[in-house]
């Protein structure tokens, strides 16, 4: 049998991997798709940053106490929006390329787009705190 | 975990619902111009151009588009003189301007279905 423990630390990492996941890779692979440009993603280097970030939230959000964990779990959508807006430059993209030889600059901005993936991302945390709230009644 | 998960899926759907619409003018643009690189061309006629008096040329300029994604919000602004356009849908659309000697495009703007704005400034160097 595994400890409770060590069950609550797996189910933290878990979601921690998948917070990250979803606002560093996932959300940034679309938009990329979508616009036909690829967006450049976190560097190698800071990967393991960025993922420690997430799970050491994940991990303290399922093991503390529900009310405890609860603010971890509103911490991981907030740093994983906060992180998905530095990356995307709050919606505006500038790319430099040559159209028949003349250099060009072109600048496309999304922010609608973003506020609406960041905001469903709220509703899903809202519903995430809502749960915990109900299972820790129980 | 299940406890809230009709709810989830319900603002999933809700999501892809709200999403479809933003995504799909932007999606059909981009597939557009990299289908058809001269889906979306701005051209001076220079072998029209008409002398006018005063140091100036009266030159017409042709927007050619290709898309079904309606454009709105075009700005084309050159050194001495810009064009508004309020929207633009397929087709081709004749402007005349009056441009002074050495002027050029310097800048083409417009917002994709009134949603992104897309600015492409001319001769910046890269």
């Amino acid at each position: 049998m595994i400890p409770k423990v060590v069950w609550k630390v797996l189910r933290g990492v878990i979601s921690g991997l998948i917070y990250y996941a979803i606002f560093l890779v996932i959300i940034p692979w679309i938009l990329g798709l979508v616009i036909r440009y690829q967006i450049e993603l976190v560097s190698l280097e800071k990967i393991l940053y960025y993922a420690g970030v997430f799970i050491a939230l994940g991990v303290l959000s399922e093991t503390l106490k529900p009310f405890i964990g609860l603010v971890f779990t509103v911490l991981s959508i907030l740093i994983g929006s906060l992180f998905l807006i530095t990356i995307l430059g709050v919606g505006s993209l500038q790319l430099a390329m040559n159209i028949s030889g003349v250099p060009v600059e072109v600048s496309l901005e999304f922010k609608e787009l973003l506020m609406v993936i960041i905001g469903i991302g709220f509703v899903f945390a809202i519903i995430d705190v809502f749960e915990k709230l109900a299972m820790s009644e129980e | 975990m299940e406890l809230f998960n009709p709810l989830r899926y319900a603002v999933l759907v809700s999501l892809v619902a709200v999403l479809l619409p933003l995504v799909l003018p932007i999606g059909i643009l981009v597939y557009s111009i990299v289908d058809n690189p001269e889906c979306l061309v701005v051209k001076a006629i220079a072998e029209e151009e008409e002398y006018v008096g005063n140091d100036t040329f009266r030159v017409p300029v042709v927007i050619k588009y290709c898309s079904m994604v309606p454009l709105t919000n075009i700005k084309v602004v050159f050194n001495s003189t810009t064009i508004e356009i309020p929207r633009i849908t397929r087709g081709e659309y004749r402007y005349v301007v009056y441009l002074k000697p050495g002027d050029r495009l310097l800048e083409f703007e417009f917002r994709i279905m009134g949603l992104y704005r897309v600015k492409i400034k001319f001769g910046v160097s890269t």
